[in-house]
Formats: C-alpha cells, structure tokens, sequence
C-alpha cells in the first residue's frame, strides 16, 4: 500500500496552531523508532554539501519530513510530491483510511496543506494525489476505475515528472482521447506501433499499474558522537581519553561508510551553563581517530574551555573517502602527519607564525605575507631535473638579507651626500667606518594616503599597511666586513611619480637616486636612519 | 689493529646503538646521488662536499656576518624544492626576508617558514632581551624537533646565525644529540646556520665560509668568490 502527498502550488504554510510543529499524531512508542527520528534529524541539518538530492525548498523538506515521520522508505518526486510506503502502519494505526486521516492532521498541525491519495500502487497514489484535493483513498483493485476519468493532463504532468515533456495535442489528443480511461482502453499493440515502447508504458501508469518499484531515498547518517561525563573535567589532559572514546568510534563509522571528516565540529557543554564551540576546517578527508583526537587537543590548548566540562560532543562533515596513489620514489610528506604537524606547530609558535612565505605586491620595505602550508605534487622543473642551478643568472649566489622586523636607529655621517660613519647603540651592531657603499635606492608609495599616519612623521621605523613612506636605502659594509642595509625615513610626505600614473604605482614605486656632488645638504637628507638588516 | 679487534669493536658499537659513529674513507657508490645528499647548487662546494649534504645527518654552514652562509643554504633550499621535495627554515629571530629570498629561486609553496617571536615586537631588543631570546631558541629547537620528527622534508635549516653565543651555550649538550637520533637513518637532511661550529653529527659536515674577497658590482650585488672563500671540515678527513 502506497501514500502520496501532493503539495499544491497554491498552499502556503499557515500559520501553527494547536499541537504544535512537533505533534505527528502518532503515540508515543512510534515517536521513538530510531528510523524515524534518524530521519528527522537528517532532514533537519541536511547543508550544502549533503551529497542528497538537490536542495529543496522548505515546503519540500516540510512534506518529506512528515512522509518520513510515517515510514522509512520515503521516495521524493519532486519538489512538492512525495511517495511513502505504509505496508506496515496498518497494525499500528488501522485501516487505509485511517492513515490516511491521520497524515491529513499531522499534515494540518504542520502548516501543510496536502493532498493524500492512497492505492496498492504507487502511480495511482501519484495520479490522484495530483488530481483530487482532500484525502482519497482507492480499495486494492481499483485503480483503472478510479483514474478511468481523469484528464489526460493528469499523466502529462506524471510523464513530464518522470521523463521529458510530451506534447499530447500532436499524439493523443488528436486521436480523440480524453480521459485516463479511453488510452487505457486502447489496444497495447496499436499504442507500440504508434508511440513506441512509451505508448505501453503510458497506458500501464493510465491503468495505475507501477512500472518500476518505490525507490527510498537514503537516509543521511549523522556523524557525531557525545558523551556525558560524570563529573566534570577542568584540564586537558583526562580530556584526551574522553576524546580518544569519541574518535574511535566515529572514525569506524567513517570507515565503513567510506567517508572522511572535513571539518571537526567540538562543542563543550560546561558547568557555567555555557558551550564552548571549535570548528577545525581540515585540509583532506581523514578518518584517522589518533589523528583527529590531537588536532582537537591541540585546538584546546591554544583555546582552551573557560570552565569545566560536563559534555563533549563532536560532529564531522564528511565527503567521499581519498584514494592515494603512492609514488615508490617521491617523498611525500602523508595529509594526516603534515596537519598533525602544523597543528602542534601552530600550538607552539602560534598559528600565524607558520605557513609558508608568500610575496606582497609592493615595493614596500620588508613586505610579506604568510600563505598557508600546502605543498603540491607537481614539480615546477624550472632548474631541471637536477635540482641544481638555484644559482642567479650571472652565476653567482643571490644576495639576501637578513631583516630586522624592528630596524634599528642609527646615527649615519655623511660626506658629500654619502654615508661614511655607521654608529648604533645596540649590542652586537656597533657599527663603524663604511667602508664601502652602494646606492641610494629611493622607495616610496602610498603618497595619496594621509601623510599623519606615516610612521617616519613621528620619527619611527614602522611600517604600517596603507601608510605613506618614503625612505632612500643604502648597502654599506662596514669595517669588520659585513654588510648591512641602512635606510633613512625622509620626513616628507612623498610625492606622486613624475611620469604619467600607471597602474603598477599603486604598489609603490623602487628607483636609483643619482648621487650628489655637492657638500651642502639638500632637504631630503634630513631624516632618521635605521639599519634595517644585514646580507649574508 | 687487527681485523678480529676491529670487527669486536663494531660488534659491539652495533649492540649500543652508536654504529652510526663508524665513519668510512671510502664514499658511497654514487655519493652524488640526490637519495643520498642535498646538493647545495654551488657546484665547487658541492665538489668539495662529494655530492653535497648528507642525508641523515645534521650538518653545519658557519661563518661570520656576510659570508654567504645563508645565501648557501637558501640556494640548497631552492634546489630541494625545484625536486619536488618539502623544505623547512626555522627562523627563531623571524629574520627571513622573502622578497630577497625569491631571487634564489625557492618555490615558497614547498617552504614551511616558522617564525619566532624574538624580535617581532617593538619594545624587543635584539641582542639585549636574554630571556626572550633564550624562550624563543627553546620553542625553535622544539619546532625543528618536530619537523625532523613528522620526516617528509628533503632540507631543514635553522637558522642560529644572529643568535648570541651565550644564548647558545645555555642549551644543554644532549639537545643536538637528541636531534642527531631523530634525524639518524632518515631522508631528511638538517642544516644549523650559524656564526661558529656548534654541532654535527659524526657523519655530517662543517662548511666555513669566509668573505674575503666579497666586492660589490653593478646593481647592488654581492659577489662570493666561492672558489676561494669555501674551505671544508668534514668528519672525512
């Protein structure tokens, strides 16, 4: 025996009243089959990636949600048409009508305003729950006589549900047919030479016979795994047994169901009355329980629970399992130890201290940003297959520079517009005589910015994103033979470029200033100096 | 000494564990193999190093200020990436300069940087903060132990070459012994950048270099005599 609810498309929800969007009508001893409430659930938290059918509207997760309060195999047509199978709620609730009675009230207590047919098939509850508003219940072998006058636009709309559209003025209505009952009184043998395989198959669902069995959609497991302790913990440490407990579990049902977690939802139920909650985004499906079970520890460490806990919850998304191929030779560094890995880092040194260095499009001194760490398969190749050949073009090695992230202040003496003296009051950068020097590299950039936020206007060093700076730099070595990098913070506010704007002035803009002959100081070499770093 | 003695004695060094000790004068079959070494891409140094630096050991660059020992071992850096292979820098002074990093040809993507605290902040002095620098040495050493730990990198440097002597001497002896076991047997090849010899294991390598003859041409760049200014200490000798 077969349900179907048919929600038409002029209902609207109405507003609840009586029971309550909770009251199914059932009793008590139904509301609790773990199917049912499984499906519930699963209807009620189904998000964007569930890997089900296409997201519905709320009217649609409204009737599938009370076809699956009934029975468990519940298929969805479409939008507003859904099929249940009730074979078994006769010794529960009684007879067709009944049930049918029953799902009309649950149905009302919800808001929903549906049409219910029942019939021993599945077409034939479709036909009449599209065709009839009210409950309408059809006897086992009935079906012909009950569809024989509906129109023929009835099974066009079952047609266009199951296949594409089908223009019935060309083809039957031109035959003369109108109603269910005249196609179904038509020989099959003229409909095959006519229409094909489809001419049969129209006149098996005009006579309410099933061309195929009830397909139930799946139900959407839920995975999350909680536990209620008896009495509460206030450190992490016996914590890690109680999430060990969790893990296991939830990671064997992974397994079976050839899934991997995503993303480690933890929710901490404390003594406070409060919930503490961490998302953890994970960068590949893994279903390791030791695995998950640190990365949730090491997240509670950097943010640890304020009070004591009382409940541990954890819930994964989860998508279709990895499949690895493993190479013999390349060395690879496994997705669960590399998060692992910089999980524990993270803890360590603090989460946006490790990443990989990512370059900043700006001339801005000492500009960079950290990238997340994921290092990909494919090989760039671009000092073939060697390897070697890091080397600079001219072949020599590449200058790099060792950067003070707080430069420091120096006293410079110049002669002729050049450095001469280097002199600071730090340990270990003591300065001294130049020996030799190369430059300067003028810099500039954010000029159209208000120039009260440069930071060499209040006689500083540093930089701050989107302020105005203006500084010549120089490499000098000094007497003990190293080199360094000293700048001067010009204390005016910098100017737009010359030549005509163009669109890389936006990141700033990095030019040779000529050298000057002349003794006198110009205005520009007024200015605090820092050493900003040293070459190596 | 005779064989039978020598054969007791390697029996023996075998059941305590410490046969990595043994050293060999002869090389391996094919020391330049990338299995077995991580070339450093100059091509005098790594003639020098028989391939370049070995795997499974923990090795040195020193030198003083300017000499090219960081430029030495991003270049190193740059050829493990350009193989497809993950690297590492430990950086307890958060001193890395990418932008002039990027011309050594490192693919940053395959660079995992971990970036102390020591001289982030404004009020920090470099060089007079002990305490800081003494926590931010700890948590660096740790991260490298992590690192050599998960395994999977090609190269890890760290970087101690601004790092005070005293602050240095302060950690205890075992902590490169301890490294030296992690990394023992690995593919995983671990470079300590500093200022004077600090540790190595038996089968690593100590590079000096010196800058002696550094002079500046054309645009600003720095040019490292290498064939003159490399000498080698390696524990083949």
């Amino acid at each position: 025996m077969f349900a179907c609810l048919y929600l038409p498309p002029s209902a609207r929800p109405e507003p609840r009243t009586g029971q309550g969007s909770e009251g199914s009508g059932l009793n008590a001893q139904e509301r609790r089959r773990p199917g049912r409430d499984a499906g519930t659930e699963s209807e009620r938290r189904r998000g964007p990636a569930s890997t089900g059918p296409a997201s519905k509207g709320p009217a649609s997760t409204g009737i599938v949600q009370l076809a699956r309060d009934f029975s468990p195999r519940v298929e969805r047509h479409d939008d507003r048409t859904v099929t249940l199978d009730i074979s078994g709620l006769g010794s529960l609730l009684g007879e067709a009508r009944v049930i049918g009675e029953e799902l009309r009230r649950t149905a009302a207590d919800r808001a929903l305003r549906v049409h219910v047919a029942l019939a021993s098939t599945a077409t034939a509850a479709i036909l009449l729950a599209q065709s009839r508003a009210g409950l309408v219940v059809i006897p086992p072998g009935g079906e012909a006589a009950a569809l024989a006058p509906l129109p023929l636009s009835a099974l066009e709309a079952l047609i266009a549900m199951r296949e594409t559209a089908v223009d019935f003025d060309k083809g039957l209505r031109r035959w003369g047919l109108r109603t269910l009952g005249d196609l179904a009184a038509i020989g099959s043998a003229d409909l095959s030479e006519r229409l094909g395989q489809a001419g049969p198959l129209w006149q098996r669902w005009a006579r309410g016979e099933d061309a195929r069995p009830l397909v139930p959609a799946g139900v959407e497991e839920q995975f999350e795994e909680s536990l209620d302790l008896e009495w509460p913990i206030d450190d992490l440490e016996p914590l890690s047994f109680v999430l060990a407990r969790l893990c296991e579990p939830l990671c064997e049902r992974l397994e079976r169901r050839d899934r991997g977690a995503v993303a480690l939802h933890v929710k901490l139920a404390l003594v406070n009355k409060t919930v503490h909650e961490r998302s953890l985004q994970l960068p590949a499906p893994m279903r390791d329980a030791r695995v998950l079970r640190t990365l949730v520890l090491l997240d509670l460490e950097s943010h640890p629970p304020p009070a004591a806990i009382d409940r541990v919850t954890i819930g994964v998304e989860v998508t279709e399992g990895r499949v690895l191929q493993f190479g013999l030779l390349a060395r690879a560094l496994p997705t669960e130890r590399l998060t692992t890995l910089l999980a524990r880092l993270g803890a360590l040194m603090g989460s946006n201290r490790v990443g990989a260095p990512a370059l900043v499009d700006s001339y801005r001194p000492g500009a960079f940003a950290m990238a997340k760490f994921e290092p990909s398969a494919e090989t760039k190749g671009g000092s073939g297959p060697s390897g070697r050949g890091s080397l600079g073009s001219s072949g020599r090695l590449n200058n790099v520079i060792r950067r003070f992230r707080s430069p420091i202040p120096a006293r410079v003496t110049l002669d002729r517009r050049r450095p001469v003296r280097v002199v600071t009051d730090r340990r270990g950068v003591s300065g001294g005589k130049v020996e030799r020097c190369d430059g300067p590299w003028r810099s500039s950039g954010e000029w159209w910015a208000p120039f009260a936020e440069c930071p060499a206007a209040h006689g500083t060093h540093w930089w701050k994103p989107h302020a105005p700076w203006n500084c010549d730099e120089w490499d000098v070595m000094l007497s003990d033979g190293a080199w360094y990098r000293i700048s001067r913070c010009i204390a005016e506010r910098p100017g737009p470029p010359t030549r005509a704007p163009c669109a890389a002035d936006a990141h700033g803009t990095r030019t040779r200033q000529p050298r000057g002959g002349g003794s006198e100081p110009a205005d520009e070499d007024r200015g605090q100096w820092f050493v900003d770093g040293m070459l190596d | 000494m005779s064989v039978a003695a020598r054969a007791d004695l390697e029996s023996l060094l075998r059941l305590k564990k410490l046969d990595h000790t043994l050293i060999s004068t002869q090389p391996p079959a094919d020391a330049a193999d990338a299995r077995w070494v991580v070339p450093t891409g100059v091509a005098e140094l790594d003639a020098r190093l028989q391939g370049g630096i070995p795997r499974g050991h923990l090795s040195e660059l020193v030198g003083r200020r300017s000499s090219g020992r960081l430029a030495v071992a991003l270049s190193a850096l740059a050829g493990a990436t350009s193989r497809g292979e993950a690297v590492a820098l430990v950086d307890p002074l958060d001193t890395f300069d990418p932008v002039s990093a990027e011309a050594s040809g490192i693919d940053f993507t395959r660079m995992l940087w971990i970036r102390g605290q020591a001289s982030s902040s404004a009020r920090v002095s470099l060089f007079s903060e002990f305490g800081t620098l003494q926590r931010s040495l700890d948590s660096a050493v740790k991260a490298l132990n992590l690192v050599l730990q998960a395994g999977g990198f090609g190269l890890v440097a760290l970087d101690l070459a601004e790092v005070a002597p005293q602050v240095l001497r302060r950690l205890p002896f075992t902590t490169w012994l301890r490294l030296h076991r992690v990394i023992e047997g690995s593919e995983t090849a671990c470079v300590l950048i500093g200022s004077e010899p600090l540790a190595r294991s038996a089968g690593g390598v100590t590079v000096q270099l010196e800058s002696g003859k550094a002079r500046v041409i054309g645009s600003r760049a720095l040019e490292i005599e290498k064939d003159v200014c490399v000498s080698l200490s390696a524990a083949v000798c």
